[in-house]
């Protein structure tokens, strides 16, 4: 059995085993899924960008480089 | 890290200190965070050396120009409030501050809706130090259903806010969760993406918060040996002060980690500790790379190894309920019309 398809059973194991499995909702769904999240990709955090400011004194390292990506 | 760490850390500080009085460069703003910082990082080492080096900071940051300073805009003071705090002999200028700050703290000056959330608890965390009030809030309400998508600048936060209640690392706090989990989840992360600064901090506040394990300590003390090594390079020197200036924080840190753990420093690196911490640090690496499968199926070793995390399963749980959700869109959208 290849790695790739051992996570996704382990994966599809998991989500059973916590009672959440949607009706008539298979694997291949779940994988279709999983290439749609991590398709859009990460667009940053929001919730960062409201929190920088010039006199971000003790994280100006990070600040940067947030504040870069918000400018691009 | 040996004992003798700390002092090489202090002599690498006192010459850039000099070189800075030297150049009478305070002000520029990469020389007045390293003094600021380095008055706080002093007053928690507290050997007679690090007192000794706090008091020359003090006096360099406090110095003739900050009537001038103050003068172009009274609020810069909120810049020499914190270090006002950890000068170990106040001056009157020193005095002075503190009186201008709370001045302006009690008018609502210092705070700012631009500022980071913990900024404005740190104004508040010193008003009260001012007052010689206590100081306390909780910054981990909330997170456990966000843990594992935390950007570095909101576990900053955590940490700083969590210095302040604790006197950066000298008092043991007690907080109305259990905080400890998340805090070793960090942690893992933390190493996991060598992020030693980050980490260094975050070994801080587990050992000054209440209920820490000694194996989690004594692997933690580990940890932060192995973080001062990379920092110190493979010859175990400390960079030089024109280097210095730029590497100082996470050396202070680990002092103060140091520092914090006292006699009761003794590493000792766990194997089962260690391939948790890589489990996890991995993990989150899945999650925040949106890598939903590897996350899940990750998790699922884990709880075949280990058992669930309690730190992760929050999250989780809502993960899961967002994942059902999709699903019965789907199902739904699929679904043969009648």
């Amino acid at each position: 059995m290849s790695d790739y398809v051992e996570r996704n059973q382990k994966a599809m194991s998991l989500i059973v085993s916590r009672g959440l499995f949607a009706k008539e909702f298979n694997m291949q769904q779940l994988v279709e899924l999983s290439r749609e999240v991590s398709a859009l990709g990460s667009p940053g955090d929001l919730v960062s960008w409201t929190l920088i400011s010039h006199d971000y004194v003790y994280t100006g390292r990070a600040a940067d480089k947030i504040d870069t990506i918000a400018h691009r | 890290m040996e004992d003798g760490v700390g002092g090489d850390i202090l002599q690498v500080a006192a010459n850039l200190l000099d070189a800075i009085i030297a150049e009478n460069s305070v002000l520029k703003p990469e020389n007045f965070k390293f003094v600021s910082e380095a008055i706080i990082a002093t007053a928690r080492i507290g050997n007679d050396d690090a007192l000794a080096l706090n008091t020359r900071l003090g006096e360099a940051l406090f110095s003739d120009s900050l009537r001038s300073v103050l003068l172009r805009n009274p609020r810069s003071v909120v810049m020499y409030a914190m270090a006002s705090c950890f000068v170990v002999t106040p001056s009157s200028r020193t005095m002075a501050v503190i009186d201008l700050f709370a001045r302006l703290h009690d008018a609502g000056a210092t705070r700012a809706l631009h500022h980071p959330a913990y900024r404005n608890l740190e104004m508040d965390y010193i008003a009260a130090n001012a007052r010689g009030d206590g100081f306390f809030h909780d910054p981990f309400v909330g997170i456990a259903e966000s843990l594992p998508w935390l950007t570095r600048d909101h576990i900053y936060s955590l940490t700083h806010v969590h210095f302040y209640n604790s006197y950066f690392g000298a008092r043991c706090i007690s907080y109305p969760g259990n905080i400890l989990p998340w805090l070793e989840i960090l942690i893992a992360r933390a190493r996991h993406d060598g992020d030693l600064d980050v980490l260094l901090e975050l070994l801080i506040c587990y050992a000054s918060t209440s209920g820490a394990q000694p194996a989690q300590l004594a692997f933690h003390d580990s940890l932060a040996a192995a973080a001062l090594a990379i920092l110190c390079g493979p010859d175990g020197q400390l960079p030089p002060p024109d280097m210095f200036r730029d590497h100082y924080h996470p050396l202070f840190v680990a002092a103060i980690y140091r520092a914090t753990r006292g006699a009761d420093f003794a590493p000792h690196r766990d194997v089962a500790i260690a391939r948790r911490h890589e489990m996890i640090g991995r993990l989150l690496v899945d999650i925040r790379q949106t890598d939903l499968m590897a996350y899940l199926a990750g998790y699922a070793d884990h709880v075949a190894e280990f058992g669930p995390e309690p730190g992760l399963e929050p999250a989780l749980a809502l993960q899961l309920a967002l994942v059902a959700a999709a699903a019965e869109d789907r199902t739904q959208a699929f679904a043969p019309a009648r």
